[in-house]
């Protein structure tokens, strides 16, 4: 729609427009609570006659602050009359067209109350906007700009007309992509602020329906059987804090307010399974319905029925004994269908399946024996993975349900729910949240804190950093740094903009890692770029840090690699999770890795991620694994989770996972043999590893790089015996002793040590007995004192002699 | 005097587009009794025991028993048609009330800016009165 349209359409609203310029909305709220004070002091001093005198004047003063209140009053009347009725704009987007009076859409919108907010809900100060204003070049005119529009809906919102500047102003798009704000970003910053301008003009108007609708009736449940039982172990949706959060976006629930309806509405087998992968949003489904309930608009088959959610923790630590909890179930569910006015909540029902199973009570079989009845209604609630492996297999019970799935929720759409909650802390804290920061809270529960709800991690998070940031009275703003400089605390992990000291250690990781690893170009520039593109966020932030299967013999550099990774990117070449997977390779093996809830023994790894999710967890003969082992990892490798044998979600997000194998070592010394080149030789050598079903194809796909480690060469051995040697001065170092690496003793070492099946781990070995023996011997004979220089010398009956001076 | 800018708007919403919201915002509050005293459920399950309060006779064939129960569920029945008439009277009393309320709200509405003005006059005049000291 054309600027000059919607103007047209401006006459909509226009005297509350007036309205609020001539007298501002704050200014009339305070002049009628002034005007109440003076009528009720008038009206005493009249009543008890308190100056007989002016008795006449006071009156007269009553009769002018009562007008004047009235006056008032019927003005925000007129006010909320316009602001309320089917326009076809937001109130806001017309009072920014009418002030629009230059043809400088930008400049006007910026200049307005809600342009204003905007811009600092994005971070960006009054004094920066000024500046881009006065240097800018081009400016867009009423004539050249149009709304953008919805084509499901006409409305024009605020956000809709912000975003249509940001397309026509190419100036100001590029403004505001230099603090990080993108079209996406913009348009929920607008969408968060009208909706709160929105939801505190709406808490005004108590006339409404929906305002009214609170207001308990009476005799409603007269007709009703009681539930006492329920009441003890349960409460009503609207006591639940998603309830709260949904108002004001009830709109976006309509159409799954009218599933539930039209199922709950049927004779028989009225009863719901939401399987969610998040169950928030499966209880904001349940939260609208509950608030169209109390609204009286839904179907006249569940009009004035009771939504009550049953707390299962609070009924199972109640009770001690099998036959307790069977009994008091039994009730509240029989009291439940003689009611005949509740839907039945249950909030999890695999974790109550499974915490009633820990007293051995058959949750299933009680709910199903119920169900029989048709006046008991259900809407039960699942999580996706604990649903296929708890509820969907038995039909006993899912043949009373109705399935319904719902779609999962991304990451902009809890970025909407958690506004919020944003809004709650700032009421509370002096604290101001960036939209970023919102942003960046949900990006970083995603990321690194994924084994629960996504929307409770967030919540959590967003509190956290809040009482963090608030300190003393002064106002702090939250920004996205400082979302990530919480999470770089709690983590370890280092946040953000990548800093100068981890640019540096990332543009220059190969060379990092080859002060360790000998030769293996091809494979450390592998694992260098997808590290690099990792850091920079290209990556999916569902799936682990960086995963790679490291093919190749013994002793070629794939542990020492590991090792190096750990030291760059946690900080400590120990905060590596090592499986050794030769004994996974039972049948059981899947049980003894992950748990399983027969026996409840968590399992290795669960219990390992559990204990630190930041690492490097290295995968050892991870060829020798179990099928059913290697087939977690393909979901492991895909999501970047896994549940485990209790039904919890483990988070392997922030992970660099490395699997290491033998497997095709055959290969590789043929390769070597033939003198071909390793690197083109690469794909045939992971073609021969599928072809000997070691790992199936798809399995290989998910890994981010399959790096083939070649066998070392005379050279790259004489370097690694250099490098050992160097690691053991590092230990003399205390005593003040030192070897040197004779070129003369490197080579006697390749020649006696050199194993081309073990390579490095063999000449460590020779090292450890001839070298490391010797130095040993001599020490305590007291040959060698503080402060020698040792040197080696290699005779001719294979044994080395020590000679030695002083510095 | 911008003040005086307003004016015409007021005046011609006061006697346009309020009317039609009253009428809404009157419709509103008769919802509202209705559901309140929740007339349309008292008045469907008017002669259902109280709360689902009922006993049943547990010997088979045994009079007294039967007769015993029956009384005390009569009873509950009673007790709850008391109680839901008298609700339903008080709403319908109410909802009565509401509206000759607001048939005089009505009234007054239509002669509200002159009231006012009225009002504002005397209070002056009364204001700048000289006291017989």
């Amino acid at each position: 729609m054309k600027f000059h349209q919607l103007a047209q359409k401006v006459f909509e609203v226009y005297p509350a427009i007036l309205l609020d310029k001539i007298i501002p909305r704050e200014f009339r709220k305070n002049v009628r609570k002034i005007l109440m004070f003076f009528i009720a002091v008038a009206f005493i001093i009249s009543l008890f006659g308190l100056f007989p005198d002016y008795t006449f004047n006071i009156r007269g003063l009553l009769f002018i602050t009562f007008s004047l209140w009235i006056a008032f009053y019927l003005l925000d009347a007129m006010f909320f009359s316009y602001y309320f009725s089917k326009n076809s704009m937001d109130f806001e987007v017309a009072k920014i067209i009418e002030n629009t009076k230059t043809d400088d859409i930008t400049k006007s919108f910026l200049n307005s109350d809600i342009g204003q907010f905007a811009m600092l809900r994005v971070g960006i100060s009054q004094k920066e906007v000024n500046r881009f204003l006065s240097e800018r070049k081009h400016t867009v005119s009423k004539d050249e700009y149009f709304v953008i529009e919805n084509d499901k809906d006409p409305f024009i919102t605020v956000a809709e007309y912000a975003r249509s500047i940001l397309h026509f102003d190419i100036e100001f798009a590029a403004f505001l992509r230099t603090f990080g704000v993108d079209g996406n970003i913009w348009k929920g910053t607008l969408d968060w602020i009208s909706q709160n301008q929105k939801t505190v003009i709406e808490r005004e108007a108590w006339w409404h329906r929906d305002r009214l609708s609170r207001v308990p009736s009476i005799g409603r449940d007269w007709a009703y059987g009681q539930i006492y039982n329920l009441e003890k172990y349960g409460y009503p949706i609207s006591n639940d804090s998603i309830f709260h959060s949904i108002s004001g976006k009830l709109s976006l629930f309509e159409e799954s307010v009218n599933n539930l309806e039209r199922i709950l509405a049927k004779q028989s087998g009225a009863n719901i399974l939401l399987i969610a992968n998040e169950t928030i949003l499966a209880m904001q489904w349940v939260s609208a319905l509950g608030k169209e309930i109390e609204n009286g608009t839904v179907r006249h088959e569940i009009e004035g029925k009771k939504v009550y959610v049953l707390d299962t923790d609070s009924i199972i630590d109640s009770m001690k004994q099998k036959v307790d909890l069977e009994t008091e179930l039994n009730s509240v569910l029989a009291q439940v269908i003689n009611a005949g006015n509740v839907i039945l909540v249950i909030k999890d029902l695999p974790h109550f399946i499974a915490s009633a199973s820990a007293l051995d009570v058959d949750v299933k079989s009680l709910l199903a024996n119920s169900l029989t009845s048709e006046r008991l209604q259900i809407i039960a609630v699942a999580n996706t993975h604990a649903y296929h492996e708890t509820v969907e297999t038995s039909h006993d019970l899912t043949r009373f349900f109705e399935k319904i799935i719902i779609p999962e929720l991304e990451h902009d759409a809890i970025v909407q729910v958690i506004h919020n909650e944003a809004n709650i802390i700032e009421s509370k804290m002096p604290v101001f949240f960036t939209y970023q920061s919102l942003i960046a809270v949900v990006k970083s529960s995603e990321r690194f804190f994924a084994d629960d709800s996504l929307y409770d991690k967030a919540v959590d998070l967003l509190n956290e950093v809040a009482s963090d940031s608030a300190v003393g009275r002064k106002m702090q703003i939250i920004t996205q740094e400082k979302v990530e400089k919480v999470v770089e605390n709690r983590t370890g992990i280092p946040q953000g903009k990548i800093g100068d000291a981890e640019q540096t250690k990332l543009n220059s990781l190969e060379q990092i890692l080859h002060q360790r690893i000998v030769g293996q170009d091809a494979a450390i520039n592998a694992i260098s770029s997808t590290m690099r593109r990792s850091r920079a966020g290209l990556t999916d932030s569902k799936r682990p840090t960086g995963s790679f299967l490291f093919l190749g013999p013994t002793g070629v550099g794939k542990t020492e690699t590991t090792k190096a990774l750990a030291e760059v990117f946690f900080g400590n070449e120990e905060k590596i999770i090592r499986v050794d997977m030769s004994e996974y390779s039972s049948e059981n093996a899947l049980e003894k890795l992950i748990g399983t809830a027969k026996t409840g023994e968590t399992g290795f790894l669960s219990s390992k991620l559990r204990e630190s999710q930041y690492g490097v967890l290295l995968l050892d003969e991870f060829e020798k694994s179990a099928k059913t082992v290697q087939d977690l990892f393909l979901q492991v490798l895909d999501e970047g989770f896994f549940t485990d044998g209790r039904g919890e979600r483990v988070n392997a997000r922030n992970l660099i996972i490395i699997a290491t194998s033998n497997a095709g070592s055959d290969s590789i010394y043929e390769s070597i043999r033939n003198k071909e080149d390793i690197i083109l030789d690469q794909q045939k050598i992971v073609d021969e590893v599928v072809k000997k079903g070691l790992f199936r194809p798809e399995l290989l796909n998910r890994f981010d790089g399959v790096i083939v480690f070649h066998p070392l060469d005379q050279t790259a051995l004489k370097n690694v015996i250099k490098l050992m040697l160097a690691a053991l001065n590092k230990r003399l170092e205390d005593k003040n002793l030192s070897i040197i690496a004779t070129e003369k003793l490197v080579d006697y070492l390749v020649n006696v040590g050199a194993d081309p099946q073990f390579g490095a781990r063999a000449v460590k070995r020779t090292i450890q007995d001839l070298v490391e023996k010797k130095i040993a011997d001599a020490m305590i004979k007291g040959e060698v004192a503080n402060g020698d220089k040792i040197i080696l010398e290699p005779q001719a009956d294979g044994t080395l002699s020590i000679d030695k001076f002083v510095a | 005097m911008n003040f005086l800018l307003i004016a015409p708007h007021y005046i011609s919403w006061h006697y346009t587009k309020a009317i039609s919201d009253l009428i809404g915002i009157f419709k509103n509050f008769i919802w509202f009794i209705w559901n309140m005293f929740s007339i349309k459920i008292l008045l469907q399950t008017l002669f259902v025991p109280f709360q689902k309060l009922s006993v049943k006779s547990t010997k088979r064939f045994d009079i007294q028993d039967f007769f015993s129960a029956l009384v005390t569920n009569l009873l509950m029945r009673l007790v709850g048609f008391g109680i839901r008439s008298f609700f339903i009277i008080l709403g319908l009393f109410s909802l009565a009330f509401f509206i000759i309320f607001s048939s005089i709200f009505f009234i007054i509405w239509l002669i509200l800016p002159l009231v006012l003005l009225g009002m504002f006059v005397l209070g002056i005049i009364s204001t700048l009165k000289i006291p017989n000291l």
